[in-house]
């Protein structure tokens, strides 16, 4: 039996489905999503919103002729994320794509009604970008995605460009679909949302404070400078600049570049963090010269001092809301391994103590002296 | 042993085993881990390698006793014609379920990542066909082929290598505070990873240098445990078990977090499926040369070639008649029972009545 023959149809055959011809789509006939928005409306729906990019706009977007929006936005209401998307692919001819989705907004009033059952659908997709920022738009993620931002370039964009650039991590705490995924489904951890808003007058996107979830709810927002405070004590966030008052007339500011943070579990009731941070030493209102090692001793102190004290703060604030941003579970879970369980540590997280150290080394003092 | 095939070397022996077990379950066989051990389920491992050991040293045995000879025609030697046909069509029987469990497998990805829409039955033409093509030219470039494709297998391990990009300690302890008896369960429950071992009843027969086999067998097995523990423990560490258990293909999802950004295409996943698809073609290949190999040594007058072409037919149908990718995880519990008594069961069955019987082939 001579192979080639035998197999000959069977090739033949196989070749007419090389091309996968159920799934050719032409790109050109493809609307690429760049952002979702997703709010809460009346009688329970969501108002979906898709934000698709004007080919045509974009390519003349160097051209003072062209006068056409960048993007445009589609939307719909319906009972659930995916009955949503359904109705929105009738309002184009082209194919809604999500594998460039660069974007996932939330609006508060969903937020605080649960993520978890509108997550669902991005789970399941199978093209999704897992690696899409998520955010909570306030007051709505709809009206959000249909601004234009003063610099010409499509606002889904912009938001990630935003989102992914090192120099803003410690404002911005980035989140992606995956990362929101993990710390809702771990009983260790809660999950956050950064906040974004508007800014009409300046047609900017003002993205500052994050939004703490319980499990997949909101439960409290933190406000810019707690933000910053909180990506200190969350290594990998900690890009952020902080001032402190030295006294009525002078303020001394830094900026921060790295913090490593230690958590132990002290039984029965003790968490202790050791945050050691580093940072340049930016400004001073009093402009005391010269600065003497003496002084800055005295600055890095007074830092540390002031840090472990707001910490302790903001930690208590997040245990009233019953919202473990930073993963204290885990922490514990590693200790108590017999005892630890997803209900014990619900009920245990509240009432545990946690005691904040902080440690901090100035790098660099500036040009002047 | 049929005369139609060359011996291979000891090298293509090698990835003979290799290739199929690195690529049977490499992207869903954390969530059986996760679920049976919880933080520290990459333990597990070296649990299920301990189970897969007693499957080699009896390999080792019925190598030795009948050199030269495959599972097919030792069984009736110990058995008899009539129980030894009974062994042997379980035993071929097996192979074919886990052709079919990583067909499903393959179908199921392509379906879910690349090709959408495009029907069941025409993605498994494409995959029947393809898997028959490359085994239709006997061992020897089957083997060939899975060594070329080392490259992928590199790549794959290069991938799992950066998914730790994300890796927490914290998400991958407490360590060892579960009894032994959770892991040794667990390792248990998972041991289906090593299923292709099965290969060692019949790959030996084929090998030019029998007294290497053994050793390459079990570096095989041991290296293929290395890549699973090394890819369970950056899965435990980025997702932990709660969130492991979420995805169908957790190995998948664990590479789609990679993000460097300019370094690396944003499809990072798509890569990796196509390194995978690549193995697993190899590993079809394979498995249907030997179950072809083993029904035409059975019924003597099937040229393997021809038993590969109407395997054609019956792998098509088999996976239309299943559409669903979900049943077969829940069937994945059978499959397990069985692939034990495959793997294990029977062999040790088949050594005890060869110690009984006497009947031990020829002499060490």
């Amino acid at each position: 039996m001579s192979p080639p023959k035998v197999l000959f149809p069977f090739i033949l055959a196989g070749l007419l489905f090389l091309g996968g011809c159920w799934d050719v789509e032409e790109v050109e006939k493809k609307s690429l999503i760049t952002a979702i928005g997703i709010d809460a409306v009346l009688n329970n729906q969501l108002l979906l919103t898709l934000q698709l990019p004007n080919p045509g706009a974009i390519i003349h977007s160097g051209s003072q002729a062209s006068q056409k929006k960048l993007f445009y936005t589609i939307s719909t209401t319906a009972s659930t994320t995916l009955g949503a998307c359904t109705d929105l692919e009738a309002k184009t001819s082209d194919t809604l794509d999500t594998a460039q989705t660069k974007v996932i907004i939330f609006g508060r009033k969903l937020a605080e009604t649960g993520l978890a059952p509108h997550l669902d659908c991005f789970g399941r997709f199978p093209k999704i970008n897992p690696q899409a920022i998520l955010a909570m738009a306030e007051p709505d993620a709809g009206s959000l995605l249909k601004m234009e931002v003063a610099q010409e370039m499509l606002p889904g964009l912009y938001i990630m460009d935003y989102f992914t650039k090192d120099s803003k991590k410690g404002a911005s705490h980035p989140i992606t679909l995956w990362q929101f995924l993990q710390k809702m489904d771990s009983p260790t951890i809660d999950p956050f949302l950064p906040i974004i808003r508007y800014d009409r007058d300046e047609r900017t996107f003002n993205i500052s404070g994050i939004a703490a979830f319980r499990h997949d709810r909101l439960a409290f927002t933190l406000s810019p400078e707690e933000t910053k405070l909180f990506g200190l004590l969350n290594s990998g966030l900690e890009n952020a600049a902080f001032i402190f008052p030295w006294d009525e007339n002078r303020k001394i500011g830094f900026h921060f570049t790295r913090s490593k943070v230690k958590s132990s579990w002290e039984p029965p009731n003790t968490i202790r963090l050791k945050v050691k941070v580093e940072g340049y030493f930016l400004e001073d209102t009093g402009n005391i010269k010269p600065l003497t090692d003496k002084a800055l001793s005295r600055y890095e102190k007074m830092v540390a001092k002031n840090l472990a004290q707001q910490s302790q703060t903001l930690l208590q604030k997040l245990q009233q809301a019953k919202t473990d941003l930073l993963g204290m579970g885990k922490v514990v879970r590693a200790k108590t391994p017999g005892k630890w369980s997803a209900a014990w540590w619900r009920k245990k997280y509240p009432q545990i103590r946690i005691k904040v150290q902080f440690e901090f080394e100035m790098s660099r003092s500036g040009r002047m002296t | 042993m049929n005369e139609e095939h060359p011996q291979v070397s000891p090298s293509l022996y090698f990835f003979l085993i290799f290739t199929p077990l690195m690529s049977f379950t490499l992207l869903c066989y954390p969530i059986t881990f996760a679920q049976s051990i919880g933080t520290d389920s990459y333990l597990g491992i070296p649990a299920a390698l301990l189970f897969a050991l007693p499957a080699i040293l009896l390999g080792r045995y019925f190598e030795r006793r009948f050199s030269g000879k495959t599972v097919i025609e030792y069984a009736p030697l110990i058995l008899g014609k009539f129980f030894g046909l009974i062994y042997n069509l379980v035993y071929l029987i097996f192979l074919f379920i886990i052709l079919f469990v990583l067909f499903r497998e393959l179908t199921g990805l392509v379906n879910h990542f690349l090709l959408l829409h495009t029907p069941l039955w025409a993605v498994t033409i494409l995959i029947a066909g393809s898997v028959a093509y490359l085994s239709f030219y006997g061992l020897s470039s089957t083997a060939r082929l899975a060594t070329f494709l080392l490259p992928a297998g590199i790549f794959i391990f290069f991938m799992i290598g950066l998914g730790f990009q994300n890796w927490s300690i914290q998400n991958a302890v407490p360590l060892l505070k579960q009894p032994v008896s959770t892991y040794l369960f667990g390792g248990f429950k998972s041991l289906y990873i090593f299923f292709p071992l099965i290969l060692i009843y019949q790959a030996p027969a084929f090998s030019a240098e029998k007294r290497k086999n053994t050793p390459l067998t079990l570096a095989a097995l041991v290296l293929t445990g290395a890549i699973y523990f090394f890819n369970l423990l950056g899965i435990m560490g980025v997702f932990g078990p709660e969130n492991c258990i979420r995805y169908n293909w957790p190995t998948l999802e664990y590479v789609r977090t990679i993000n460097f950004p300019y370094l690396l295409l944003d499809q990072i996943g798509l890569t990796l499926i196509i390194a995978w698809l690549v193995l697993a073609y190899a590993t079809g290949a394979i498995l249907t040369f030997f179950l072809s190999s083993g029904i035409s040594q059975l019924w003597q007058k099937l040229s393997f070639k021809k038993v590969i072409l109407l395997l054609v037919p019956v792998y098509f149908f088999s996976l239309i008649s299943f559409p669903s990718y979900d049943l077969l995880r829940d069937l994945f519990g059978y499959f397990q029972y069985a692939g034990l008594t495959v793997l294990l069961g029977l062999p040790a069955l088949l050594w005890l009545v060869s110690l009984i019987t006497g009947r031990r082939g020829g002499s060490i």
